[in-house]
């Protein structure tokens, strides 16, 4: 290094930095250049500033004592916490739908509590029913609804969260709404509804037989495409069956049977039974007339 | 440039939430910000803690980051740098106490030319500059920001910028010299 500058030009000297650095315009180039023909200080003292330079831009970059520590970003924790919100609540569906047991059967109507007198006998009354029933059990097509949604839920709620947690946001979102989308048609009797027939209580075969039966002879279907959506043992309050016909008298007997819902094609047939074999067609709490 | 275009394309990852991309940037940028703090302040601790709070303010607010990530990170740990200098005057008002790392006047010029003593012998002729002076010739020479770019990190006038790295790099000349001598 030099000794101190003996600078004739403060001003150019102020500039001399400015110049190392590239920030003059040409102008003050041109002028600081001039100066440095004819001054052997500004030439010395640009080199000095040249070697500051230097060693400032040697210095090492050094490590913080201790590492940076990010929090969680409250939407982030926030999604989550959603997400496993979600896993959680179809869990929780999924175990209550299976492990619970399942309700009792829905007592009578008010109108079939009302009517007393004869069985009716000759119960065998067609009807379709243009929509699909929600047994009291709550089955659809053979397959609890909550269990489906649940797994639904569960599986999007698992992608959302390993979306959210690393950051894989497309995929997450692609599983989840497949998981959404499966446990909704599911829930809805879609495809993703389709499942093995319920079990059938001993000793009520031949009923069910007789009702799948009826309902392939009645919907003109094959037996064997009619299936057995649900199947209850219901203790009846009259001989009625659950099922009394306007303006008759039924014995008021508690009549031991059972529900029974089976499909032919898209349609469902609720169908009361003793356990004698009689049966009747009821729709809307009534034998179904031809 | 493949460095640049990576840099970048983790910062797209971190704005969109990759926190894993954002742990990236922070080891990357991490020891340029405290070194930068740590000039600043002239305090380890303090510079640490600056770094941090930086790093957070950039993560809770890394969707309205535009343009170069570290100058941002330098523009928020220098106001963080400036929060902590305040309370740092306020606290040695009230009471007296040690500056923190005071210079050391016992340099051997002999070894201060061995790689190691060299650059101690710098930082402690850096630690001697005006506070502004040496944040202007840190910015300048160690991160090697233009002045326009210095000019909006620090919101001083372009002018000024270019006074304050002159005027730091000619006290950094006077105090090696002295050293030296």
């Amino acid at each position: 290094m030099s000794g101190k500058p003996d600078l004739h030009d403060p001003d150019l000297e102020a500039l001399l930095s400015a110049y190392l650095d590239g920030e003059l315009s040409a102008k003050e180039r041109q002028t600081v250049e001039a100066h440095l023909a004819g001054c052997s200080r500004c030439r010395e003292l640009l080199a000095d500033l040249q070697r500051v330079k230097d060693l400032v831009a040697a210095l090492p970059l050094e490590s913080p004592p201790r590492p940076v520590i990010l929090p969680r970003r409250p939407v982030r924790r926030l999604a989550e916490l959603a997400a496993l919100a979600a896993v959680l609540a179809g869990l929780f569906l999924i175990g209550a739908d299976l492990l619970l047991p399942r309700p009792a059967p829905q007592p009578m109507t008010p109108a079939a509590q009302l009517a007393p007198a004869q069985p009716s006998g000759s119960a065998e009354r067609t009807a379709t029913r243009a929509e699909p029933s929600v047994s009291p059990g709550g089955r659809l097509s053979g397959v609890r609804v909550p269990a489906l949604v649940g797994a639904g839920l569960a599986v999007a709620g698992t992608a959302a969260f390993v979306a959210v947690r690393f950051g894989r946001g497309r995929v997450g979102l692609l599983v989840g709404l497949m998981g959404l989308a499966g446990g909704l048609l599911g829930g809805c009797g879609g495809p993703g509804g389709q499942s093995a027939e319920p079990p059938v209580p001993p000793g009520a075969e031949r009923i069910v037989a007789a009702v799948r039966a009826d309902a392939a002879r009645r919907s003109g279907q094959d037996p064997g495409r009619v299936r057995l959506v649900s199947v209850e043992a219901v203790d009846w309050p009259d001989t009625s069956l659950g099922c009394p016909e306007q303006g008759k008298f039924y014995a008021q007997v508690i009549t031991p049977g059972y529900r029974v819902v089976v499909r032919a094609g898209s349609t469902d047939y609720e169908y009361h039974t003793d356990r004698a074999g009689n049966f009747v067609l009821c729709v809307r709490g009534q034998p179904s007339a031809r | 440039m493949g460095a640049v275009d990576g840099y970048q394309l983790l910062l797209e990852r971190a704005r969109r939430g990759d926190a894993a991309a954002f742990e990236r940037l922070v080891a990357e940028y991490q020891p340029a910000v405290f070194t930068f703090c740590r000039h600043v302040l002239n305090d380890p601790d303090e510079a640490a803690d600056a770094t941090q709070e930086a790093f957070v303010a950039a993560w809770l607010n890394i969707g309205s980051i535009r343009g170069d990530l570290r100058a941002w990170l330098f523009k928020v740990a220098l106001n963080r740098c400036r929060d902590r200098l305040r309370r740092l005057a306020a606290a040695r008002r009230a009471g007296p106490g040690e500056s923190p790392e005071p210079p050391n006047p016992d340099g051997d010029p002999e070894e201060a030319f061995l790689a190691a003593e060299r650059q101690e012998l710098v930082r402690r002729a850096l630690r001697e500059l005006e506070p502004d002076q040496r944040l202007a010739v840190v910015l300048a020479d160690l991160f090697g920001y233009a002045y326009t770019e210095i000019a909006a990190i620090t919101g001083w006038p372009l002018g000024t910028v270019r006074s304050r790295v002159h005027r730091g790099r000619l006290g950094l000349r006077a105090a090696l010299l002295k050293r030296r001598e």
